[in-house]
């Protein structure tokens, strides 16, 4: 089982722990990424997502059919659009297999590879200026 | 834009920053996408329907 979804409502977790929920599995890993308040010394108050919706879902279901196929996972993936405020469930990844390994290992790669090749953007509203992309690694200050 | 005797990815983004100087610097972060599928610099650009510039993406 496989659903992926980009939503502007909010994620209720319970809704989606349900749909992974599986009778031979006994690992059931869910990941949920929210907005920080502090970067470094950076402050976010808020942020915005948006999406080429079309080809984000197109990624989001490849990355979760190879997790699939490689451990007979059943995997929900969910990410918002619009705009989030602190401590907001940005992203939702649950994976569930008959064991818990697979569970993390699975959850770790579309966590991983959704951060390079999923075309969603952000547009981070901090105490200073406004960063599409927010603070990353690459020196984008 | 005429990209007919465009022949690789490359190319297509050789030409974006030659027609489009002040983003030259963003084209190069960029990955091009043909058809919703990101390609590499030295895959063939073929006649598709669509050619998508895609910024650094920052989701999760």
């Amino acid at each position: 089982m496989i659903d992926v979804k980009l939503q502007y409502e909010p994620i209720d977790i319970g809704e989606f722990f349900n749909k992974i929920s599986n009778p031979h599995h006994g690992g059931n890993n869910l990941f949920a990424g929210t907005i920080r308040d502090i970067t470094e010394d950076v402050q976010t108050t808020a942020i915005e997502y948006y999406a080429y919706e079309e080809m984000a879902i197109q990624e989001l279901r490849s990355l979760a059919e190879e997790v699939e196929s490689r451990f007979k996972a059943d995997i929900i993936v969910v990410h918002r659009l619009g705009r989030l405020e602190v401590s907001d469930i940005a992203v939702l990844i649950g994976v569930s297999t008959p064991h818990r390994p697979e569970a993390y290992e699975g959850s770790r790669y579309i966590i991983e590879e959704l951060k390079k090749r999923v075309p969603i953007w952000k547009k981070e509203f901090d105490h200073d200026k406004v960063r599409w992309g927010g603070i990353r690694d690459d020196g984008n200050h | 834009m005429n990209i007919s005797r465009l022949e690789t990815i490359e190319e297509l983004k050789e030409e974006l920053k030659r027609k489009y100087p002040s983003l030259a610097n963003d084209v190069s972060q960029c990955k091009i996408a043909v058809d919703m599928t990101f390609k590499q610099d030295d895959d063939p650009l073929e006649a598709k329907q669509e050619i998508a510039v895609i910024p650094p993406v920052s989701g999760g």
